[in-house]
């Protein structure tokens, strides 16, 4: 278990984290979400042991990252990983089984050859795509007990991300891994995650479990006879409205009933009950904020 | 293996080739450095020796080995993967000053030889005295890794590569700085001997002694061999605990470094913020001060603080410094000397 307690940081003036609290259980997936500069990757860096944490600790069973014991559990897949001008995948798996001695090359190589990415050729002239799923196959191939991944599945293609997300799942279920991504997709994120937290001005604001977070919701598509107004919906604990001539698209909490028969309150053409995505979940709670409502 | 044996020979192995190079220099230096001069001013031909290249080599060798082993740790980007890396800080601190040592050791052992095999045939012909060939390549290797050691520590204050070689040069020369304004104001005399910089100092204290060991590698005229002296023996001993001090302080600073820095302004109360105080006093002290002309000072030392700061907008004690030493360059430092003269000039020996 990963236990975060009291943990917070400041680059000088510029206060990051404050007073972070969360436990993360073994054999979990953990979603690490928040806007740009919101202080994910500091987050991770905290956990790992890359940065010392000015107040607060964290601990892995009990121990300390900054110790080289713990570490051994634990690999960072950070958003910009370190190769050299002359790194290549061969070299790049001998390097880091010098630090891992048990990663296991056949899973890399399969990995590698399955994005038919070159085995000699440097990094350095690798797409960032590609270099992604090599440091990607890397992580897998080292397996830890806690792997920390920083944006590591953004920008990959549908069919990586979703051999990726198989891989994830089997290595979770076979070797027992916790795994905590952080990402600025939360569709990347619905992908893989079982449970979220989402930071945001420097606090945990937010964490539980995906699917009950898209299932407290409900999402509606309404036509009227008359452009509408979004005073028309104020009866509704609304989280998003996009309103596009006399078509309006609501994403509401509440009782499913509840919600229909307000809805068809205000007389409606059509009404169609549409699926919930975990992106319009967090954008409906980080609008509702703005607005200064509850988070 | 444990991890720190295979680390240490996974990165002796990714560093073999710098190492071909910096040997390579070594030896081409050693190879044109150990030549002969001839003297025939009184009608006869005189043979010498010089011997400075391994001073030279070695010093060359310290400067880019510190610098080359540990720049990788100064870009932000490479850190998130070696600090999460399981091997402690330190341990990385230690297995890559060790890497460079060793690389230090084999270039200098290697160039000896070849400078050593270079005097032989002449030995017979010139009456040349070997024997202090060899305490002369102990002590350059000794002196040149305490140097490489202490190397380390401006260059790990430094958040940043280019920081790191200026702080470097000028943590080399404070020693030299000092030892001039304490010899310019006060007349203490004797210092010089004991230490003019440890950068160039520590090298030359070494280039001195193997001087006095190696001096009848010559049979001109009748300078003769010289053993070390007791005060040669005090320097050396002097210069190796503050080179394994500052060393250790290095290690300590590199196991509580603050990644988050890394990459940006070195803002470290080692590096800028007390250098460039003690570099623009010392400058006044030693060059004087001309009335009128303190702004040119003051200038000099606002810019450097811009290369600090990375911009013009300087910190309260900055500008307070700015002020001071705008002031005390206006005043013509012969009235410190005649200060000096007051309490007793010249007069002090050490």
């Amino acid at each position: 278990m990963i236990k975060i307690e009291g943990l917070s940081h400041s680059f000088g003036d510029n206060k990051v984290l404050e007073g972070v609290e969360l436990e993360i259980g073994d054999r979990k997936v953990m979603g690490l979400v928040g806007i740009n500069g919101a202080g994910k990757s500091t987050l991770l860096r905290l956990i790992s042991g890359v940065y010392h944490p000015q107040t607060g600790k964290v601990s892995y069973d009990g121990n300390d990252p900054l110790k080289d014991e713990t570490r051994r559990n634990l690999f960072l897949l950070p958003d910009d990983p370190y190769f050299n001008g002359q790194t290549t995948c061969k070299s790049l798996i001998e390097m880091y089984k010098v630090f891992y001695p048990e990663v296991d090359e056949s899973v890399f190589k399969e990995i590698v050859n399955d994005f038919k990415l070159p085995w000699k050729k440097p990094l350095r002239t690798f797409s960032k795509g590609m270099r992604r799923q090599a440091f990607v196959a890397l992580a897998f191939a080292i397996a830890p007990k806690y792997l920390l991944l920083d944006e590591a599945f953004d920008g990959l293609d549908p069919l990586a991300r979703k051999k990726f997300k198989d891989r994830l799942s089997k290595m979770v279920k076979e070797k027992g891994s916790t795994v905590i991504i952080s990402s600025h997709s939360l569709k990347e994120l619905e992908d893989f995650c079982d449970e979220f937290v989402m930071i945001d001005e420097h606090h945990l604001i937010s964490s539980g479990k995906v699917l009950e977070k898209t299932m407290d919701l409900a999402k509606y598509q309404l036509a009227f006879k008359e452009i509408p107004s979004e005073d028309m919906f104020s009866a509704l604990s609304i989280k998003s409205i996009k309103i596009t001539g006399r078509v309006a698209t609501v994403v509401c909490e509440g009782e499913t009933g509840d919600i229909e028969e307000k809805l068809n309150a205000l007389e409606p053409l059509i009404l169609d009950k549409l699926d919930v995505n975990f992106e319009e979940a967090f954008i409906g709670d980080i609008d509702k904020k703005l607005r200064g409502g509850e988070s | 293996m444990d991890l720190v044996k295979r680390y240490s020979l996974y990165h002796f192995k990714r560093t073999i080739i710098r190492f071909a190079v910096i040997l390579l220099y070594c030896l081409v230096v050693v190879n044109f450095g150990i030549h002969e001069s001839f003297d025939s001013w009184d009608g006869e031909t005189y043979h010498y020796f010089s011997l400075g290249c391994y001073g030279v080599s070695m010093l060359f060798m310290c400067f880019v080995v510190a610098v080359m082993e540990f720049a990788e740790f100064k870009n932000r980007r490479n850190l998130d993967s070696w600090f999460s890396f399981p091997l402690d800080r330190w341990k990385i601190a230690l297995i890559h000053y060790v890497n460079g040592a060793v690389e230090i050791f084999t270039a200098h052992t290697l160039s000896f030889i070849l400078g050593y095999c270079k005097l032989l045939p002449f030995v017979k012909e010139c009456d040349l005295d070997m024997s202090g060939m060899f305490p002369m390549f102990f002590l350059i290797l000794i002196m040149g890794l305490c140097y490489y050691g202490f190397l380390l520590f401006p260059f790990i204050v430094a958040n940043n590569t280019f920081d790191g070689i200026f702080f470097a040069v000028l943590y080399s020369l404070i020693p030299s700085v000092i030892i001039s304004i304490l010899t310019a104001a006060f007349g203490i005399r004797n210092l010089s001997e004991y230490s003019v910089g440890l950068g160039y100092g520590l090298i030359d204290e070494a280039d001195r002694c193997q001087n006095n060991l190696t001096r009848n590698m010559s049979n001109w005229g009748d300078v003769r061999y010289k053993s070390l002296e007791g005060g040669d023996i005090a320097s050396i001993i002097i210069w190796c605990v503050i080179g394994a001090t500052v060393f250790a302080a290095a290690v300590y600073m590199f196991n509580n470094l603050k990644t988050e820095k890394v990459g940006g302004p070195s803002d470290s109360i080692f590096g800028y913020r007390t250098l460039i105080p003690i570099y623009m006093f010392s400058l006044v002290l030693l060059w004087g001060g001309t009335v009128g002309f303190g702004i040119i000072y003051g200038i000099a030392t606002f810019l450097l603080y811009v290369v600090l700061r990375r911009g013009v907008k300087l910190k309260l004690p900055d500008i307070i410094i700015i002020v001071i030493v705008t002031i005390l360059a206006n005043i013509p430092v012969n009235y410190v000397y005649e200060f000096a003269d007051l309490i007793g000039r010249n007069t002090w020996d050490v």
